[in-house]
C-alpha cells in the first residue's frame, strides 16, 4: 500500500507548520519590505511628479518672463534705433554744418589768400610795369620817367584845379617815389599859382602809392597812379579768362 | 529497492512511524525556515539589498505574479499556501540531485497530503469569499442533477493532482536508479539534470493547478 495515513496526516501537519513558519519568517518580511519599497517609490514618484509639475510651472513662468523680456528688448531696441537714428541725423546735420562752416572759412581764407596773392602780384606788376616803363622812357627819350609823371600831373592839375577854392585847408602833396628838390620847387611854384592863399604845403613820400602822386586840397583830391592802369589791365585779363 | 520513502522507517512506536518522508520533510523545513530567518533578520526596504534578499524577493514577487495571473485575484491571501507548496516541492525536487537524499515529494503520502490540503482549501476560500450557502449552492448548478458529477469532479481533481506529482517525481527517481545500474557513467547524469528540470516544472504545475482550482471555486461560487 503506497498510502500511509499516518504519514499523510504528519505531512499535513508539517505543511501547516511550514506555512505558519514561512509566513512569519519569509512572506511577511519580504512582502512587507517590497510593499514598503513600493510605497517609498510611489512617494518618490509622487514627489517627482510634484517637482516636475513645479518645474513645469517654473518653466512656464520663465518662458512667459522671457517672452516679456523679448518684447521689452524689442521695444528698447526700437527706441535705441530711433534714438540712434535721431542722434545720427543730428550728428550728420552738425557735421554738415561744421563742414559748411569750414568750407566757408576755407573759401574765405582762399579768397583772402587769392586777394593777397593778387595784391602782391599787382604790386609786383606795378613795380615791374613802372620799372619797364621807366626804362623804356629812359631808353627812348632819355627823360626821367618820374619827371614825366610829375610833369603830366602838374599839367593836369593846372587844367583842373585852377580857380578851386580850398579855403584855409592845408595842401597835401604825396608821391610814391623820392622827388628831387627841383621837382618840389616846380610843384610849389605851380601850387602858388593855383592856390594863391598862403596855405600850408606839406610834401611827403609814401611808398604805398607806388609810382604815383596825389594832391589833396580841402575836400578835393587829384591823383595819378600807374596802379589804375594795372587794375584796368587786370580787369581786362580776368574778363578774358572768365569769357 | 524502495518505491516510496515511506517504507524507510527509522523509528517506530505503536502507530507512530518515523519514516524517511517525515525526516526529509523536516530537513527541508529546517533548510527553508533557517534560510528565510537568516535572510529576513536583516531585511531592508531600501534600494540596496543583499543578494539573498534579492533572491527571495524575486521568488516571492514571481509567485505573487503567477498567482495573480492564475486567479485574477489579490494574490497575497493565497501566497502562504500556494507559495509554501511551490517552494517545498521545488526545493525537495532539486535536493533529489543530492546523493542519498530522499525527496518527500516522491512519496504518495506527501502528494496526497498536499492534494488534500488543496481539496479543502478550495471550499475554504470559496466559503470565506462567498459564504456557505452560495458555495453549497454551486454544487447543484446549473441543475441539481449535476451534484454527483460536481462531487466526482472535485474528488478526481484532487486525486489527479496527487498522483501527477507523485508519479513524475517517483518516475524520475526510479529511472535514475535503474539507469545508474545499467549505464553508470553518463546517462544517469543527463537523467539527473532532466529530473531537476522536471522537478521545477512539476512544482510550477502543481502550484498553478492548485491556484486555478481555488480560483475556479471562487469564480463559480461568486
Amino acid at each position: 500500500m503506497l498510502l500511509d495515513w499516518f504519514t499523510i496526516f504528519a505531512q499535513i501537519v508539517n505543511s501547516f507548520v511550514l506555512i505558519a513558519l514561512l509566513r512569519i519568517f519569509l512572506y511577511r518580511p519580504i512582502v512587507g519590505a517590497m510593499q514598503e519599497r513600493k510605497e517609498h517609490i510611489a512617494q518618490e514618484s509622487s514627489a517627482l511628479h510634484k517637482a516636475r509639475a513645479e518645474a513645469d510651472s517654473i518653466n512656464m513662468e520663465l518662458r512667459r518672463k522671457r517672452e516679456d523680456l523679448d518684447n521689452r528688448e524689442s521695444e528698447v531696441m526700437a527706441k535705441i534705433h530711433a534714438e540712434a537714428d535721431r542722434w545720427r541725423n543730428q550728428a550728420m546735420d552738425s557735421a554738415r554744418g561744421e563742414i559748411e562752416t569750414m568750407r566757408r572759412e576755407w573759401l574765405a581764407a582762399l579768397e583772402r589768400e587769392k586777394e593777397s596773392v593778387a595784391l602782391n602780384l599787382r604790386k609786383k606788376l606795378v613795380h615791374e610795369v613802372s620799372a619797364t616803363a621807366a626804362r623804356i622812357v629812359q631808353d627812348l627819350s632819355g627823360s626821367d620817367f618820374e619827371q614825366l609823371i610829375l610833369s603830366g600831373f602838374m599839367q593836369r592839375i593846372d587844367a583842373e584845379a585852377r580857380g578851386v577854392d580850398c579855403g584855409n585847408s592845408e595842401i597835401l602833396i604825396r608821391t610814391g617815389f623820392e622827388h628831387t628838390d627841383l621837382q618840389e620847387q616846380s610843384l610849389k611854384q605851380l601850387l602858388e599859382e593855383l592856390f594863391p592863399v598862403q596855405n600850408e604845403r606839406i610834401f611827403s613820400t609814401d611808398s604805398r602809392l607806388g609810382l604815383g602822386i596825389e594832391l589833396i586840397a580841402g575836400d578835393r583830391k587829384w591823383e595819378w597812379n600807374i596802379s589804375s592802369y594795372v587794375i584796368e589791365l587786370e580787369s581786362k585779363i580776368l574778363t578774358e579768362i572768365n569769357s | 529497492m524502495e518505491i516510496s520513502p515511506d517504507h524507510i522507517i527509522y523509528f517506530s512506536s505503536g502507530c507512530f512511524k518515523l519514516n524517511a518522508t517525515i525526516v526529509y520533510t523536516w530537513l527541508v523545513m529546517v533548510l527553508l525556515v533557517g534560510f528565510s530567518w537568516f535572510v529576513t533578520r536583516k531585511v531592508t526596504s531600501s534600494s540596496v539589498i543583499t543578494d539573498q534578499q534579492n533572491l527571495l524577493e524575486v521568488l516571492v514577487g514571481g509567485l505573487l505574479s503567477q498567482i495573480k495571473d492564475a486567479t485574477n485575484q489579490q494574490p497575497e491571501k493565497f501566497l502562504p499556501l500556494l507559495g509554501t507548496l511551490f517552494i517545498f516541492i521545488l526545493v525537495s525536487n532539486l535536493l533529489s540531485a543530492v546523493p542519498g537524499f530522499k525527496p518527500p515529494t516522491g512519496s504518495l503520502s506527501t502528494t496526497t497530503a498536499f492534494s488534500l490540503i488543496v481539496f479543502f482549501a478550495v471550499p475554504y476560500y470559496g466559503i470565506k469569499e462567498n459564504g456557505l450557502f452560495n458555495y453549497l449552492k454551486s454544487y447543484v448548478q446549473p441543475s441539481p442533477f449535476m451534484l454527483p458529477f460536481n462531487i466526482i469532479g472535485e474528488v478526481s481533481r484532487t486525486f489527479a493532482l496527487a498522483v501527477r506529482l507523485f508519479g513524475n517525481i517517483l518516475s524520475g527517481t526510479m529511472m535514475g536508479a535503474i539507469l545508474l545500474v545499467i549505464m553508470p557513467l553518463f546517462v544517469p547524469v543527463i537523467m539527473q539534470m532532466l529530473g531537476l528540470l522536471i522537478g521545477v516544472v512539476q512544482a510550477y504545475i502543481f502550484t498553478v493547478l492548485a491556484a486555478v482550482f481555488i480560483a475556479a471555486g471562487l469564480e463559480v461560487h461568486g
